[in-house]
């Protein structure tokens, strides 16, 4: 008798369990959530770095000359694919570095919703130094990277077709809620927006949206013309200052393309630089209630960024 | 056990009577500000809907409408708003008549009518960022009618001191079965004449406007409502004292209409009374409009790598 008064209490118990929700939701009955990672966001391209002791900080250097290692870490923190004319530069006083290779090129995935980290590598440059002439000396390393890069950033805009509240009809958005696009802090790239001001402009009963995208170098590298090849600057591109500082910026809201203007635009370190983003043939009805859509800023740039090392030389004599 | 035993007994005795006590009562369905109530569909469509590129990604959005009031509805359109056409290609609107069985409380269907309307579409993908979270708003434009019935009381010599059979007073009411009645009704008898002050008010959270044009100006082609004519606006049709038509004695009304200020406005009626003899009767007004109600609820469309 107990035995069954057992049973049927374990049966109470679970039936009771089944309806909460803890239960029902590891049963496929709650409400569940895939955490889909949003990737457009950071100001980092490709992230360079020297590895630990390669090169050494200080060298000691033999009549013969002494060989040295030069290992760079690689690693593409933005949203762009590195494609294979990223190209990356060992530039060293050739009268003290003598490099076997002075250049490779370089293929990395960009962070994606799968992989958060973006794809990594090493590059190593060996070579000799040469005998000094003086018994101590100091020399630089440095390692130039040049990269086509592109971004897209993703926002939700409002299309307030009644901006001075005149209608009582409740609006499903307000041009209040664009005012989050008043800062922003980079699309997965070191070349980004860092404000978009949506305007809607009124004509005779429709709207004619547009968009201000500022643009910015957020990083410490210099954006050149996508035009140029990512090869090209690393050669010689450095000196063509025509082509210093050059963006392209097309914008899409939800299936309309929009043109920005100017397009490519120059950006000024030390100014607001902005692109107007518009569309002739698109207007939007002031009869027509107020709407959530979606703005996609597309930048493609080349961009020359460069990490250096001081090393310390010091001649030593070999005894024979 | 035996105590045990009579407790449930009087438990379900008890059930009974209180059970009882309600089922022969007689409803009355013109009470409260229900009008039509317009509600999503929970979980049509989920929270989070995920969509997949190279792939039809349907979405559905579900949408409940009840009639809570007493009045038929026979005409009127539902508007789904606050997403961009070019993302989610669904329908925008749909009308709905008196074939959709949204019926007013009665006695034959204490619920009143009710009926489920689905708005079926796809996303666009390549339109969409990788996220689209749209605030999408359900309007119903809709025309109803308030009837209203309350007793009053008419002295037509309330100078005379003698024993009456009522004494006229003020009467305040909280809804008529409609979003839209009359909130109070001052009476207000002198010698042959007994003046109403009929104060109307929107009970409910949505806009009234003139039924004149129709529901259909909700619709997204109808051109919107042009607010300044019509927000507002009731039509009084009658305003009757027993069964005599007193509507023309009514003043505070253009063309029949009366436009609401800040949700209220009142007119006043006179009533021209005959005798001495103090006695109770109904009056009754009549009202029509067009409301509007609109619901909300977010969604969001995530792309999946």
């Amino acid at each position: 008798m107990l035995k069954i008064l057992k049973i049927f209490f374990i049966a109470f118990l679970l039936l009771t369990l089944s309806g909460c929700s803890v239960i029902s939701g590891l049963f496929g009955g709650g409400n569940t959530n895939l955490d889909i990672p949003d990737i457009h966001k950071g100001t980092e391209g490709l992230k360079m770095s020297f590895e630990k002791n390669q090169p050494l900080s200080s060298y000691k250097v033999t009549d013969a000359g002494t060989p040295i290692t030069i290992t760079v870490n690689l690693e593409n923190k933005g949203t762009s694919v590195l494609a294979e004319d990223t190209t990356i530069v060992v530039n060293a006083d050739k009268s003290y570095i003598a490099l076997d290779n002075d250049r490779s090129n370089v293929v990395l995935q960009g962070i994606t919703e799968r992989y958060s980290k973006g794809e990594s590598a090493k590059l190593t440059f060996t070579g000799m130094i040469q005998p000094l002439r003086l018994s101590e000396d100091t020399t630089i390393v440095s390692v130039n990277a040049c990269y086509r890069y592109s971004i897209e950033g993703h926002y939700s805009v409002c299309i307030d077709t009644d901006p001075s509240n005149i209608k009582t009809q409740k609006k499903a958005c307000s041009s209040a809620d664009n005012n989050k696009l008043g800062s922003l802090g980079g699309q997965g790239g070191p070349v980004g927006a860092n404000k978009i001001e949506v305007v809607l402009n009124p004509r005779l009963n429709t709207l004619k949206p547009q968009f201000m995208v500022y643009v910015k170098n957020f990083g410490s590298g210099r954006a050149f013309d996508a035009f140029a090849s990512p090869a090209t600057l690393c050669s010689s591109g450095l000196t063509d200052s025509s082509a210093l500082n050059i963006v392209y910026v097309t914008a899409k809201l939800a299936d309309k393309e929009f043109k920005c203007s100017p397009n490519p635009i120059v950006i000024n370190p030390e100014d607001e630089n902005f692109v107007i983003c518009s569309n002739d043939g698109f207007s939007v009805s002031t009869d027509t209630a107020s709407y959530s859509s979606s703005l996609i800023v597309y930048m493609v740039y080349d961009y020359f960024d460069s990490i250096s090392q001081e090393i310390s030389l010091k001649k030593v004599k070999t005894t024979n | 056990m035996k105590k045990l035993i009579l407790i449930l007994v009087l438990i379900v005795l008890l059930y009974g009577c209180t059970n009882n006590n309600n089922r022969d009562t007689i409803e009355n369905f013109r009470t409260g500000t229900g009008g039509l109530s317009v509600s999503f569909i929970p979980n049509h469509p989920p929270a989070k809907v995920y969509v997949r590129n190279g792939e039809v990604n349907e979405v559905s959005i579900g949408i409940n409408l009840k009639n809570l009031g007493a009045a038929d509805i026979t005409g009127g359109a539902l508007v789904l708003s606050g997403y961009d056409p070019g993302i989610l290609a669904i329908p925008s609107y749909r009308v709905f008549t008196a074939s959709d069985d949204l019926v007013g409380k009665s006695a034959f269907n204490p619920q009143g009518g009710f009926n489920s309307f689905d708005f079926n579409g796809a996303v666009n993908l390549p339109a969409m960022g990788d996220r689209y979270s749209p605030n999408i708003l359900a309007t119903a434009c809709y025309d109803y009618s308030t009837f209203t019935e309350l007793s009053v009381c008419i002295d037509p010599d309330p100078y005379l001191t003698k024993p009456r059979a009522c004494t006229p007073s003020n009467i305040a009411s909280s809804g008529q079965g409609a979003p839209i009645g009359v909130s109070k009704v001052n009476v207000e008898p002198t010698k042959g004449r007994t003046i109403f002050q009929i104060f109307f008010k929107n009970f409910g959270n949505g806009d009234v406007f003139s039924s004149a044009y129709g529901s259909a100006r909700c619709l997204p082609n109808g051109g919107g409502i042009d607010e300044r004519q019509e927000l507002d606006i009731i039509i009084v049709r009658k305003v009757k004292l027993g069964n005599q038509d007193i509507t023309a004695n009514c003043k505070g009304m253009g063309w029949g209409s009366v436009r609401l200020n800040n949700g209220e406005n009142f007119i006043y009626c006179t009533y021209d009374t005959q005798g001495t003899d103090s006695y109770q009767t109904v009056l009754s007004v009549e009202m029509g409009y067009s409301y509007r109600i609109t619901t909300s609820r977010s969604l969001e469309i995530v792309k999946l790598p």
